[in-house]
């Protein structure tokens, strides 16, 4: 193999691709990202076997060929070279010969023949979707997706399409995220269960992009393809739980609040938070107090009041903040609602005006 | 043949020692043979990419392997396992959960429904108990496991309440999903006419009648629901002959012979009866006893042999009921921590088993009556026409039987008759249920309606 390139193009690819690589697994090829240069084009693979990656770009192809080298040494090694445009990548007695202007590495290689296949999904009917809606549904709801993998379904995203809207959910079973995205015209599909590490990867791939991405689906695997990138990876099967029935339909007691105010006064009163993160609302709509207290034997305890406009009844409960902070990044909106219809029920947070998106955080117990 | 798991062991043991361990341990991780079909070999992985591995490197090694020790292998086919679905109950710590613990959980169900298929995979055949009440509809849908659409199609269970219809046409889903590619739909008759309601409201027909066209089979449970609404009728019927065209296997259930469904439309009872009409009576004293122990072996204390007969036979009431009794019993002893003594059972199936529901003599005289269609009133009058006949004997026949009124009290709330009257009516349609099939049918209908 034996090809020259821009710099700057090799080193985004390599990038974005690198990061896909398999850390600490067993197989050192996992590893590695592959490079194929063939018809003027080098094509670049990585893979942890959940998510996999193929990037195009166009190159001089001088010789045609095929090699697998760790990913990290070669981005670590390309993007910290600086002033010089071209890049050489070139075999030599099997190892990559990296050479610019002024300098040059050695990379040892792997046998590029263990390297796995990226599955293509072969399907009739894919369809296109807004990359930056994707990207917003998907984040919006990221952090409420569980980290454990005791129970599948809940470290996934479930996608739902139902008319003009796309449904993004999480949830780890301690709270819920739900975010809609207005999409025309898609083609209507079933739920779509992707894992979240796999959906941080997949924004963090297409995030520069502004453009519509071709998805591809079926049973197993959803593929994204945009241009010179192709992404796949697993979707889950299984059945994300159904939610709707639990969120609460009657409102006892509402509360609106400035969300920054909100914000500052929760960071405030975590300072005196204890073990278990708790921080206890007492909300009288009589004396029109809205007030937030953490206690902890240690340290010490904190009261703040809180400027709100209250309705219903008067309630006290508490709720883990770490909780109930994620949400924020994913309302825009200046006045956030908080909503309760019990102590025991969860505790629905939504952007005032803001009909897309919603959030449930269960209380703690008494 | 060898079993599936000690096949797939030793092809195991020679693919390890041509590989090495990384690779072995990447690929060959979480494989085994889901099962074995007149010489196919169905392997199922984990992922895609260890499908599409396996299939172009090692696919040859393996079947060379598998041919060696098996000499009813042929081929080998790839079938991503749906593991995902599964909770992994075997990580018993949950460092997380502990931790927030104090937060209480959103109330997500765990036993779900696929939403997909509809199918609850609950109902399985291993847990389903056969006996003599039910193997004949157990052979039949064992027929249909191995050729869907090919035999007995469409197979019609029937039964009363609580009999197993439902367990079994869902685990013939159940069995035929997991096993192939074929595409499974349950719905109840209800979800039908509802669905297509919708769809009419909502200007799709088309969506609708193409939804139910893509199936391999498709499962409607109870569908005496059907009877009498006609436009719903003529969809299931023009959707019945398009999967039946199309040799694609269809269930249906109902709690009655379709023959005997009042107001469904006779080209959709020929329809029903041109494959296999199949009916699951009562279940006889042994099932039931067997059903009992199958679901008392939850329970962390045996449950012993005088409680199951005594359950089995002495308490009426379909497999529903027993479960419930069951559950009791579990509940109970996990509450005492010891077995549970017959006389507790006896002592509390007193509040579980519902008294038999008061019928008044006038209720009884409705019921028919309206069964038959017919005037109430001329059941009391002198007439002796062909059409009152018939149902008059029938409610004295079930008064006597069923509620142990004497002769003379049914003559005389049945319009004065003499207590002969009565007592040759009883004879008479005792006589005629030997040899008359329709009428046994009738009569356990209505008697289900007073049960």
């Amino acid at each position: 193999m034996n090809i020259e390139c821009i710099k700057e193009k090799l080193s985004y690819a390599i990038g974005k691709a690198e990061k896909v690589t398999g850390k600490n697994i067993t197989l050192p090829i996992l590893n590695c990202v592959l490079l194929e240069a063939k018809d003027s084009t080098l094509t670049i693979k990585a893979t942890n076997l959940d998510i996999g990656i193929e990037i195009k770009i166009p190159v001089k192809v001088i010789k045609s060929g095929v090699m697998a080298v760790s990913g990290g040494v070669l981005y670590n090694f390309i993007s910290n070279i600086t002033g010089d445009k071209n890049v050489t990548l070139e075999e030599v007695s099997g190892n990559l010969k990296v050479s610019t202007k002024h300098s040059y590495a050695l990379i040892k290689s792997f046998a590029p023949d263990d390297f796995p296949t990226i599955p293509k999904i072969s399907n009739e009917s894919p369809f296109s979707f807004n990359i930056q809606s994707l990207i917003k549904g998907l984040k919006g709801v990221l952090h409420s997706a569980s980290v454990s993998t005791l129970r599948p379904v809940l470290s996934a995203i479930s996608l739902c399409s139902e008319e003009d809207i796309v449904v993004f959910a999480a949830t780890d079973s301690f709270r819920l995220a739900e975010k809609k995205i207005g999409v025309k015209k898609h083609k209507e599909f079933n739920q779509i269960l992707i894992p979240f590490k796999n959906a941080v990867e997949i924004i963090r791939i297409l995030e520069d992009i502004k453009d519509d991405v071709e998805i591809n689906l079926n049973q197993n695997q959803i593929s994204f393809s945009y241009n010179d990138i192709y992404i796949t990876s697993r979707v889950l099967d299984g059945v994300f739980p159904d939610y709707k029935q639990i969120i609460p339909k009657d409102v006892k007691t509402e509360v609106i609040v400035l969300k920054q105010d909100f914000i500052n006064t929760l960071r405030v009163s975590t300072v005196f938070s204890d073990k278990f993160s708790q921080v206890t609302f007492n909300i009288s709509p009589k004396e029109k107090v809205f007030k937030i207290t953490t206690k902890n034997a240690d340290i010490g305890e904190n009261i703040n009041n809180i400027d709100a406009v209250i309705k219903g009844e008067e309630l006290s409960v508490s709720f883990n903040y770490k909780y109930i902070i994620d949400c924020f990044q994913s309302i825009d909106s200046d006045s956030i609602s908080l909503t309760f219809s019990d102590a025991n029920r969860p505790m629905i947070i939504r952007g005032v005006s803001d009909k897309s998106f919603l959030y449930l955080v269960m209380p703690m117990n008494k | 043949m060898m079993d599936n798991k000690k096949l797939w062991d030793s092809v195991l043991v020679e693919m390890e020692l041509n590989l090495s361990k990384p690779n072995f341990n990447t690929w060959f991780k979480d494989t085994y043979i889901l099962k074995q079909e007149d010489g196919a070999v169905y392997l199922s992985v984990p992922n895609t990419f260890v499908q599409d591995w396996l299939g172009s490197k090692f696919h040859n090694t393996i079947l060379k392997c598998l041919r060696g020790l098996s000499s009813a292998a042929q081929s080998l086919h790839y079938i991503i396992s749906k593991e995902d679905s599964k909770e992994k109950v075997q990580v018993v710590e949950k460092p997380l959960a502990r931790k927030f613990s104090s937060t209480i959980e959103l109330p997500i169900q765990d036993v779900y429904i696929n939403k997909e298929d509809n199918l609850n995979p609950r109902y399985t055949f291993e847990s389903f108990v056969v006996g003599p009440f039910n193997e004949f509809a157990y052979a039949a849908s064992q027929a249909i496991i191995k050729k869907p659409g090919i035999v007995y199609n469409p197979l019609f269970i029937y039964g009363n309440t609580g009999h197993g219809k439902t367990h079994l046409i869902q685990a013939v889903g159940n069995h035929i999903k997991n096993g192939s590619s074929r595409k499974v739909f349950y719905t109840t008759s209800e979800k039908f006419g509802q669905e297509y309601v919708n769809a009419l409201q909502q200007n799709k027909p088309n969506f609708f009648k193409e939804k139910y066209r893509k199936y391999d089979v498709l499962i409607m449970d109870d569908i005496q629901f059907f009877s009498g609404k006609m436009k719903i009728q003529e969809e299931l019927f023009h959707l019945f002959n398009h999967l039946y065209e199309n040799n694609k296997q269809i269930i249906f259930s109902s709690d009655k012979h379709p023959g005997l469904i009042q107001d469904l439309e006779d080209r959709l009872k020929s329809r029903f009866s041109a494959g296999m009409i199949v009916d699951i009576p009562t279940p006889d004293n042994e099932s039931r006893a067997a059903i009992i122990r199958n679901k008392s072996a939850v329970s962390p204390y045996p449950v012993s042999k005088e409680i199951i007969d005594y359950i089995a036979y002495g308490v009426t009431g379909n497999i529903r009921e027993l479960e419930g009794i069951v559950n009791s019993i579990v509940c109970q002893s996990q509450m005492k921590e010891r077995e549970v003594t017959l006389n507790e059972v006896k002592g509390f199936i007193k509040n579980t088993v519902k008294p038999k529901k008061l019928v008044s003599t006038k209720e009884v005289v409705k019921t028919v009556a309206e069964f038959y269609n017919i005037e109430e009133q001329l059941i009391y009058d002198k007439t002796r026409k062909k059409e009152v006949i018939k149902p008059r004997q029938i409610i004295m026949y079930i008064l006597r039987e069923d509620f142990n009124i004497s002769y003379p009290a049914i003559g005389e709330k049945l319009g004065g008759r003499d207590h002969t009257t009565v007592m040759h009516s009883c004879e008479k349609i005792k006589n005629d249920m030997r040899a008359d099939d329709m009428l046994i049918a009738e009569i356990n209908q209505l008697r289900s309606i007073f049960v």
